[in-house]
């Protein structure tokens, strides 16, 4: 399959994976970006191991995570230097694909996810964002179904433990 | 928990904007016009070492012409023991 096919097969995918990892329509555009630079220098060396679907999603998945990173990375030196602009760039939740009734609480619902430890996070995006099945999300994460439930339950336990604070707080 | 959960399946699937595309391949564009070609950096340089190596290798080794004598050495002596014989 060529680029141009691999594209347009595999953008929405890309760019949806994204979206639910960063919330923002900018910064997914920069991931999106980002992963089909990689498959298309990466082309020829995927091996065809795993379904080229799993491979993506994979590369989406390692590219928006790094993106969360080097933006926390930045984040900090904002706060450091109080540069109040840097900081109200960063801190944005604007899900396109959320109605407009949700998007309070899906806000909230994300600031707790985006708590969550990478693998946790990457669970509950993967089965109830994405709806994946619990097998394709072992594929994907390469894991065992046994270890995608486990984490999924933890990943459960601890938004939890998130929310129930935020609550408190705000009360 | 649940209700919250399941607030994560109302999310849309968003289509991405079609601009997208040509950003991407422009970026193809500028890396493959700021290529290096390692690949053939890196078969140039092997072929340098080895043609180096045997450069030094033919300037320090003893030459032909000292195993020559060596050879001829040894012929002289064994002639000298048939001739004993």
């Amino acid at each position: 399959m060529d680029f141009d096919a691999v594209y347009l097969k595999y953008v929405s995918l890309v760019y949806n994976v994204a979206l639910q990892y960063v919330q923002n329509v900018p910064d997914a555009e920069e991931i999106t970006q980002d992963v089909f630079i990689k498959v298309y220098e990466k082309h020829d060396s995927f091996k065809g191991e795993s379904a080229l679907k799993t491979w993506i999603y994979r590369i989406a998945i390692n590219t928006s995570l790094d993106a969360i990173k080097a933006k926390s990375r930045k984040k900090r030196a904002a706060f450091v230097n109080r540069d109040d602009a840097a900081l109200e760039k960063i801190s944005d939740f604007n899900h396109p694909g959320a109605a407009l009734e949700n998007k309070e609480a899906l806000a909230l619902l994300f600031e707790a996810i985006n708590q969550l430890p990478e693998v946790q996070r990457s669970v509950l995006i993967l089965l109830k964002v994405e709806d994946l099945s619990q097998k394709e999300v072992a594929e994907i994460l390469d894991k065992s179904q046994k270890a995608v439930e486990s984490t999924f339950q933890r990943a459960k336990q601890n938004l939890k433990k998130i929310l129930d604070k935020t609550e408190g707080k705000q009360n | 928990m649940e209700s919250q959960l399941k607030l994560l399946s109302t999310i849309n699937k968003v289509q991405p904007d079609p601009k997208l595309y040509a950003a991407i391949k422009q970026r193809i564009k500028q890396k493959q016009e700021q290529f290096v070609p390692w690949s053939f950096i890196r078969a140039v340089a092997a072929i340098f070492v080895v043609m180096l190596a045997a450069q030094i290798y033919v300037t320090t080794a003893p030459s032909l012409s000292d195993s020559d004598d060596l050879s001829a050495l040894v012929s002289v002596n064994s002639n000298t023991l048939y001739n004993e014989y």
